[in-house]
């Protein structure tokens, strides 16, 4: 057990997980690393964004990975899956115009509305004296930096470039890559559309309508369960397809990343204000019951807390068990194996 | 879930919550309580207690009515239940009625303040304005707990002809009259004049 303090654990392990996920998807930082696991890209690049403040070098080089790969992030799910806070959406929205504005050759980008008020430094502590443009349109102040040049494409046949495979192969408009994504790697024998939009992070209309086309086309079986559809595919048949030994894992890595969001913005505030006990255990049940939903949907049991007393603790048992997730995992998982899934 | 009733040990606790919460939304308060949580703050009983009553709320100009009581309060309040295990309406204003026709002269000058952190202060009703509410709350609804807390607080016979006379202010009508000597009776006091 790390004797780090809470929040110095969570921000040193969910750093050190950022820095080896990009490594495998092709940032500048070579790795003999590879995890077992299908990466949610999107959902990373949200995750890893706010974390990368604290690690400039990181920062860049996940600029540079959005340069020469951003035509392979879906603006789509990344404006689904995005935070609510307005300051991060932000950082998320320059930095994917940074990727565009600074690609060979540059892709469309919007233009920013000019923001008003004081820019808001990405880096605390460092100082700006010639500030990048893209990043000030967008509310903030960044030192202006040149790519880097060190990003190299997704290893497509990787466990953890699943999600890029399948959209080479459907195409990033669809949302048939993260269907088949989510049924490849998923615990789960047969899946509700429910579950399966959740995961694929489109509306559920779309969902249903590209479940119907798959099960038309034969791709995907549907059963009847209860009163509604429940969707599956035959793996074998669609590991022999995409050339793969095995089932890449599966994380429910939205819930995970935005539970570990918020607990992490929670302890930064708690050690701010410096709380009393009894404050912090307030807000713990807070946190609590805010990320409940993600943290069980992530596969961990949050016990019913009936008094704040108890919460911190609870809270300190949920935090350990989401980092936890983030570990990594046995490299090779049989197809046949039954469940590909740890969650 | 929302179990739990107010003792001596926990009664200090929520207040302190109380006020933490209210200093995180930075809110001040001053809260007059009177009743059984009054009683144990005091150390005038030992007893447990289903709330803290609020009959009032001290501003810079006296005081007002807590009904309905602020926001802020609210939030506060329900967070500490939560937080606790009470009873969400822990803290409510049930004798704020008796702010209508007055409280015993002098009533407010013989509080005892106590401040929980710097956002909240709780003037709780001293043992003579509490024989004053006790004994309206014995001849109003009976004996029972008032009875026994009015007994703790052993009033002589001049502390409880004075406190009838003041509940005569809030009931003037001739039946409660005839219950209020009936109670006095009942607690030894009796042949007194309430009219002087």
């Amino acid at each position: 057990m790390s004797t780090l303090p809470r929040n110095q654990r969570l921000s040193a392990t969910t750093l050190d997980f950022v820095w080896r996920q990009w490594s495998q998807l092709g940032i500048g930082r070579s790795t003999t690393e590879r995890d077992a696991w299908a990466q949610d890209p999107e959902a990373l690049l949200i995750f890893s964004l706010p974390i990368a403040r604290t690690d400039p070098r990181l920062f860049d080089e996940l600029l540079d990975w959005l340069r020469l790969n951003g035509r392979l992030i879906s603006a789509r799910r990344l404006s689904t899956l995005q935070p609510l806070a307005d300051s991060e959406r932000r950082l998320i929205q320059a930095a994917v115009a940074w990727g565009e504005a600074h690609a060979t050759p540059p892709r469309t980008a919007t233009s920013p509305r000019k923001a008003g008020g004081s820019p808001e430094p990405v880096f605390a502590g460092i100082r700006v004296s010639t500030p990048d443009p893209i990043f000030l349109a967008h509310g903030f102040s960044k030192p202006q930096s040149a790519p880097s040049g060190k990003s190299t494409s997704p290893d497509l046949a990787s466990p953890i470039g699943l999600a890029f495979s399948l959209r080479e192969l459907f195409g990033l408009a669809s949302s048939r890559a993260e269907i088949i994504r989510f049924l490849l790697t998923t615990d789960q024998r047969v899946s509700r559309a429910a579950a399966i939009a959740d995961a694929a992070g489109y509306t559920k209309r779309n969902v249903n309508e590209t479940l119907s086309a798959l099960v038309a086309a034969g791709l995907v079986e549907r059963t009847a369960q209860g009163n509604s559809a429940a969707y599956s595919l035959d793996r074998e048949r669609w590991l022999t397809f995409l050339d793969r030994e095995a089932c890449p894992l599966d994380r429910a890595w939205p819930s995970i990343y935005r539970a570990l969001s918020a607990i992490a913005r929670w302890q930064v505030d708690a050690a701010n204000q410096e709380l009393s006990d009894y404050l912090r255990a307030s807000g713990a049940y807070d946190v609590i019951h805010a990320t409940r939903k993600d943290v069980e949907t992530a596969g961990i049991r949050v016990r019913s807390t009936h008094r704040a007393a108890d919460a911190a603790g609870d809270l300190d048992q949920i935090t350990n068990e989401l980092l936890a997730l983030l570990s990594a995992v046995p490299k090779h998982v049989s197809s046949t194996a039954g469940s590909p899934k740890l969650r | 879930m929302s179990t739990e009733t107010i003792t001596p040990r926990n009664l200090i606790p929520l207040l302190e919550a109380l006020g933490e919460q209210l200093g995180q939304q930075a809110h001040h308060f001053g809260l007059v309580v009177v009743g059984g949580s009054a009683l144990l703050a005091l150390g005038l009983i030992d007893r447990t207690t289903l709330d803290v009553d609020v009959v009032a709320l001290t501003t810079p100009s006296g005081l007002q009515s807590p009904e309905p009581l602020p926001a802020p309060l609210v939030l506060a309040r329900d967070r500490v239940a939560r937080d606790f295990a009470v009873t969400s309406d822990w803290l409510n204003t049930g004798p704020a009625g008796l702010l209508d026709f007055g409280l015993p002269d002098g009533f407010l000058a013989r509080t005892t303040p106590v401040a929980f952190g710097a956002a909240l202060t709780v003037h709780f009703a001293s043992r003579v304005d509490q024989i004053h509410l006790k004994l309206y709350a014995m001849a109003d609804q009976g004996a029972g707990r008032h009875e026994n807390d009015l007994r703790a607080l052993q009033p002589t016979p001049d502390e409880l002809v004075a406190a009838a006379r003041w509940t005569l202010t809030h009931d003037p009508s001739e039946p409660f009259l005839v219950v209020l000597h009936e109670t006095l009776a009942h607690l030894g006091v009796v042949d007194v004049d309430l009219a002087t």
